[in-house]
């Protein structure tokens, strides 16, 4: 009889444990799927950053074709001029040899693609620009040079576009305002403290499900939270001329399309403009804020202000060096 | 071989409302911080018939059993219990796997109420064998 109970009592026992072990089984698979997941993701952020390695590559073609156009030019410029002394001088071989050279490069400028001049055709910047979420005019003090020489609207974009580059900012576009321009900045994704989110998600239009890195906290906040984006476009306005900013609410498709209509580079007519006591840097900053299934709303009492956003971002650390 | 029906009947209760109980809470959760926006009385409508029969069905039985407190001990085989034990944790765990999957696939809500309403698809069959392996111990009139 006892040792009935005994046997009765162990097969309590492996039960209680088979109990358990399933139990437990449900918790690993849990996981399991968890971690799978997680790592799921790395082949999708392989194949995002080689496209943005592309793209980089491309622009950087796009450049380098625009800066070889241009010394060919001023190459043709100076046969032409060779040619022309070499007549003063009666020089017959040096107009010869001139000649040549020019026809070799008239050959070499029919080969390429000509494009049309880009000055006559500068886009503007809606003036006075939107209302922005936040804004700050910058010091002047980081674009001035020590040696208190002149300098000029291309120098303030070289400075506003290192920064930029530092901060990740590849894609830009320029628009002109008046005796001025307006640099706009690629739209990405921030987090809610105003800092950007990790690249492919900084890019991406809209918020992607949680599989490129895995992260516990990140999970818990997406298990129980909606998934709200946060989205910015930055434009930088250079301008000799104080603005406000016109009562219009811009859409977030709207802020989007900037960075398609833009200038690729800052026109040279622009450039040349000397960068007087009266000009200004002014950051707009204008922060969206989108709910899944509804439309993104621009935030106009953001809880951050124009600085945070710049310090956020980094670019305000580069523009100080 | 066999067992003690109550034990049985215990142990999958454990299983069920312990499982279930984690699964309501953090749909209930999620329903607090506004997760699902307009469709939440849909994830609710989805999330309820997979549960709540079979736990009312079990607090039905154990109220029926106190109630007749003092009935003979009865037995069950062994292996049909571990069948039903398998059974419902296979179903519990697609379930669960049904709701925590959703921040690596799906972002729109109306994206997640059709990904509850298909998943009608797999958890139904699963559903059936549960509840018919569980009848035996909730519904079946007990041999003494």
């Amino acid at each position: 009889m006892g040792r009935r109970k005994g046997r009765t009592a162990n097969q309590e026992g492996r039960e209680l444990k088979v109990v358990r072990s399933l139990l437990v089984l449900f918790s690993v698979c849990v996981v399991s799927l968890v971690l799978l997941a997680g790592c799921a993701s790395s082949a999708t952020r392989e194949k995002m950053e080689r496209l943005e390695t592309m793209l980089k590559e491309k622009t950087e073609d796009i450049e380098r074709l625009e800066s070889e156009r241009k010394e060919r030019e001023s190459r043709m410029r100076t046969y032409l001029r060779n040619a022309l002394n070499a007549i003063e001088a009666n020089n017959l071989s040096g107009v010869k040899e001139s000649l040549r050279r020019m026809q070799m490069m008239c050959e070499l400028l029919e080969s390429a693609k000509e494009t049309p001049p880009i000055e006559s055709q500068i886009p503007n910047f809606p003036w006075p620009p939107p209302k922005a979420s936040a804004t700050e005019v910058i010091p002047s003090e980081f674009f001035r040079k020590p040696s208190g020489e002149e300098i000029y609207l291309r120098d303030i974009e070289r400075i506003i576009h290192g920064a930029l580059e530092s901060c990740g900012y590849y894609e830009k576009k320029y628009y002109a305002v008046p005796d001025g321009f307006a640099m706009v900045t690629r739209m990405e994704q921030i987090n809610p403290d105003g800092t950007s989110k990790e690249p492919p998600d900084r890019w991406m239009p809209e918020v992607q499900p949680l599989r490129l890195k895995f992260s516990l906290k990140e999970y818990i906040t997406r298990l129980f939270t909606a998934n709200k984006g946060y989205y910015r476009v930055i434009v930088f306005i250079v301008t000799k001329h104080p603005f406000s900013q016109a009562n219009v609410t811009i859409t977030r498709g709207e802020a989007m399309l900037w960075l398609s209509t833009g200038l690729n580079v800052l026109p040279d007519a622009i450039g040349q403009l000397a960068y007087t006591e009266q000009y200004n840097c002014t950051a707009l900053i204008y922060e969206f804020e989108k709910i899944p299934d509804k439309e993104a709303e621009i935030k106009f009492a953001g809880s951050l202000t124009g600085r945070v956003h710049l310090e956020k971002s980094n670019i305000w650390k580069y523009l100080e060096k | 071989m066999e067992m003690q029906m109550i034990r049985c009947k215990k142990k999958l209760a454990i299983l069920w409302f312990v499982v279930s109980g984690l699964l309501f809470f953090v749909v209930l959760f999620q329903s607090y911080f506004d997760y699902y926006g307009e469709n939440m009385s849909k994830v609710w409508e989805w999330l309820l018939p997979t549960m709540m029969p079979t736990l009312s069905l079990m607090l039905g039985v154990f109220v029926m059993d106190t109630v007749n407190r003092g009935m003979e001990i009865k037995k069950v085989d062994r292996f049909f219990f571990r069948l039903t034990l398998g059974i419902s944790s296979i179903y519990l765990t697609v379930v669960a796997l049904t709701i925590l999957v959703i921040p690596f696939v799906i972002v729109k809500t109306q994206d997640m109420v059709v990904f509850y309403q298909k998943s009608h698809l797999f958890l139904g069959p699963l559903q059936g064998l549960a509840s018919a392996s569980l009848g035996a111990f909730f519904v079946k009139k007990e041999q003494s």
